[in-house]
């Protein structure tokens, strides 16, 4: 693998940006948006972590986006060679449990650990989680990143480094375009800091998600696909061996996909297929167009993780 | 513009959907933000999708600009016509197009009341749930432009949150869809810019919102206080509790003394703010009374002097009238009032409404305070005589000065109103000239010519600046 950058700071992304000659791939040590590969800089955010700053009676949180969301599992520790005394720096959902808050992004009871950690990411930095923007099991009683976030810190392909929201759980002054960022793959800008809301953690529900019979996973294609209620049920029957997760409540599926093995579609739904390797949107024409044209007009030179979003 | 321009209009929409002439210009030339004004040169009405098209490509070859407008209930001036040209009025595009009840879903046209959209499903125990206080009148349309809140945001968030799909007539006069019966559509989330964009990255003619479930359970509370201080200190307490009330909003009085006059409502005697606290609850169990009860209880260990719970729903109506009628009522207190918008961190309301307090008295300006306490989001009321231009400068003084607090405590310069014209100078106060640069681009994705909705949100705009002493006219 080529060597990464490792930034630790707003200002050396900006830097690292400004003075590259070639285009930039990122990510959050092995979780990355698109892989590094020959003839292009790799930055690897995952030091770029911290709690900038928390107000609990505000409800409100800034964390840059290295930061973890929950604290790693056992296993994860064991794969990353690291034990338990190993110094770290806490996660964000660490920090806010101690004033009984918390990002309703959390771990589920009773859902197999490193299911979640491949499907849901729970185990991701901040910002790969929300660069994705993928579903969770708590989405239709809490929303979503896009519905958590109230302003983001980021740098565009130039170095040029700006920020977009505010700190406070309202505002309507401006272009919202960090809500855009969410689950942008950092095509359009890199994403460095976030600012969230939090919500109390006795306010937080528990999911009673739908377990498939796959469990050990999962260095393979997953496609995620929502339905609507109405199609729900025949939808979990029609992947049967394949499900791996299902959550009613947003009427979602995770399926593991197989060789040539094609989902059946229904009315109004969408799918998105991930790799570990190598992430896929299905997006339709129409979307299309102004993505290409929101690429154009953020990153002219093409600079920014090509091939994150695949654009029809 | 052209002088057969209502002719070659009236050719597109036919005859009766094109109005022009000085009543006309006079009517459309501000929205519910009358300090800025500006006429535009025709009205047009179009009834679908396809018409609003028509008139945008017109437009479009004729290089006028145009503008949307649903109520003309905002509060930023962004429906105004800032250059002349086009007012495109949605009046006439009022259809539920289609109600989905399993998923939880309806499509509508968006010059659709919002409180309409609640009354087609209420009756499947399901409601819109974004309620700004215009919601009677108020369009689905104008509610996605300004991205509006409202009483019950502090739970069930702002509009963008209910918006699953849109069809939008970009700039350029193409017709694009967004999303549609599911949340969360693959891509770059483009719905998400464009509600709060103040209709300047197109026309949104329709939309698929998304139903929430009415609460199984409501409990309300009026609880008054012998002063604001306590009454801020009571709101910031319930919230860092962890209690998530439906709402949490605030009255001081200025509000109660225009009540009073108004509705003959009366208060505990010595009552300096009151607090309207409502929980709700889906489940069973009934958790919002439970919440309710501790909501109180926080409030008493502030200093509360009374609490009046709601032991019906004609009692709760009766606590939210207070809530309900107090802008209204204001009209007793002066001739004009002008409502300002601004966000703070919930922690700094003590700090922040005792500024309030002292701005209004050093500019010697009547105000009054009814606001979304919960949120941070205050709404310091003036109340004056705009037949003085003395008066009229020093509101909008107060105003900005209020503003620039906003955001010296880490707070926002509007919560609801949007940026319309009304706060194009501010936002330098919230934004660096970089950041708003890349707020530029944003735009340019959608908008890259000034046809649509020109000098909105961003100021500086290349051929708006020798127009907005125009607008200002009136004022100063």
């Amino acid at each position: 693998m080529r060597e990464a950058l490792r930034p630790r700071t707003t200002n050396e992304v900006a830097e690292i940006l400004g003075g590259a000659s070639t285009p930039v791939t990122t990510g959050y040590g092995p979780d990355c948006f698109v892989p590094p590969c020959d003839g292009r800089l790799h930055m690897d955010l995952s030091e770029l972590t911290g709690i900038v700053d928390y107000s609990p009676k505000d409800q409100v949180v800034t964390v840059r986006s290295g930061t973890r969301v929950n604290h790693l599992s056992k296993e994860s520790k064991l794969d990353m060679g690291l034990n338990d005394y190993v110094p770290r720096e806490p996660s964000i959902n660490e920090v806010l449990a101690e004033e009984g808050q918390c990002l309703p992004f959390l771990q589920t009871p009773g859902v197999n650990r490193s299911l979640e950690k491949e499907l849901l990411l729970t185990e991701s930095h901040v910002g790969f989680v929300c660069g994705y923007g993928l579903p969770h099991l708590r989405e239709n009683w809490h929303g979503s990143w896009r519905d958590w976030i109230l302003g983001a810190k980021a740098v565009l392909a130039d170095g040029t480094v700006f920020k977009s929201g505010s700190q406070v759980v309202k505002s309507v002054a401006g272009y919202e375009l960090h809500r855009m960022l969410v689950g942008s793959c950092d095509t359009l800008a890199i994403v460095v800091e976030l600012t969230l809301r939090t919500v109390p953690i006795e306010s937080v529900w528990q999911p009673a998600p739908l377990l498939g019979p796959v469990t050990a996973a999962l260095r393979e294609e997953i496609a995620i696909q929502r339905v609507l209620r109405s199609d729900f049920s025949a939808a979990v029957e029609s992947v049967s061996e394949h499900l791996a997760l299902a959550d009613p409540g947003t009427c979602t599926l995770w399926v593991k996909l197989s060789e040539g093995m094609e989902l059946k579609r229904f009315p109004h739904d969408w799918i998105r297929v991930r790799s570990p390797f190598r992430p896929e949107f299905g997006v339709d024409a129409a979307q299309s167009h102004f993505m290409r044209r929101a690429k154009q007009v953020f990153d002219p030179e093409e600079r920014l993780n090509l091939g994150a979003m695949v654009v029809v | 513009m052209n002088a057969s321009a209502g002719r070659e209009l009236r050719k597109l929409l036919g005859a009766d959907r094109v109005i022009e002439g000085p009543g006309v210009q006079r009517a459309y030339d501000c929205d519910a933000y009358s300090i800025d004004r500006n006429q535009p040169d025709l009205v047009v009405l179009p009834e679908s999708t396809d018409e609003v098209q028509a008139v945008v490509l017109w437009c479009n070859e004729h290089q006028i600009p145009f503008v949307a407008r649903g109520a003309g209930t905002g509060l930023s001036g962004g429906a105004m016509p800032a250059l002349g040209g086009v007012v495109i009025s949605t009046k006439r595009m009022t259809r539920i197009l289609e109600i989905d009840i399993q998923n939880q879903c309806l499509r509508a046209q968006c010059g659709i009341a919002n409180q309409r959209i609640t009354d087609a499903v209420k009756q499947h125990g399901l409601h819109f749930a974004p309620d700004p206080s215009s919601q009677t009148v108020s369009t689905l349309g104008g509610n996605i432009a300004e991205n509006s809140g409202g009483p019950h945001t502090l739970k069930y968030g702002v509009t963008v949150q209910h918006i699953l799909g849109l069809t939008l007539v970009t700039p350029e006069g193409s017709i694009a869809e967004f999303g549609g019966k599911l949340s969360g559509v693959p891509g770059y989330d483009f719905i998400g810019l464009i509600v709060g964009s103040e209709g300047t990255l197109g026309i949104v003619t329709e939309a698929w919102v998304r139903l929430t479930p009415l609460p199984a359970h409501v409990a309300t509370a009026l609880v008054a206080f012998a002063s604001v201080r306590n009454a801020t200190e009571a709101v910031s307490s319930i919230i860092a509790s962890g209690i998530v009330p439906a709402a949490l909003e605030l009255m001081d009085r200025g509000i109660l003394r225009a009540l009073n006059a108004a509705f003959g409502l009366t208060y505990p005697e010595g009552t300096e703010a009151l607090l309207l606290v409502e929980c709700d609850s889906s489940r069973r169990g009934n958790s919002a009374n439970e919440e309710l009860f501790r909501a109180v209880h926080i409030c008493a260990a502030n200093g509360s002097t009374e609490a009046r719970i709601a032991r019906d729903e004609a009692e709760r109506q009766e606590l939210w009238r207070a809530r309900k009628k107090g802008i209204g009522a204001m009209g007793r207190l002066a001739p004009t009032i002008v409502t300002h918008d601004g966000v703070i961190p919930r922690s700094k309301l003590p700090e922040m409404l005792d500024f309030v307090y002292s701005v209004a008295e050093r500019y010697r300006i009547g105000v009054a305070n009814l606001f979304h306490a919960g949120d941070g989001n205050l709404h310091p009321c003036f109340y004056f005589d705009d037949r003085d231009p003395r008066q009229v400068k020093a509101v909008i003084e107060a105003g900005e000065e209020i503003l620039a607090k906003c955001v010296e405590l880490g707070g926002s310069i509007s919560g609801e109103h949007g940026i319309g014209v009304e706060k194009l100078d501010l936002m330098g106060l919230m934004f660096s000239e970089v950041d708003l640069r890349v707020q530029s681009i944003a735009k340019s994705i959608f908008n890259k010519w000034a046809l649509c909705n020109p000098c909105k949100v961003l100021p500086n705009q290349r051929g708006c600046m020798e127009h907005q002493r125009r607008w200002r006219g009136a004022a100063w």
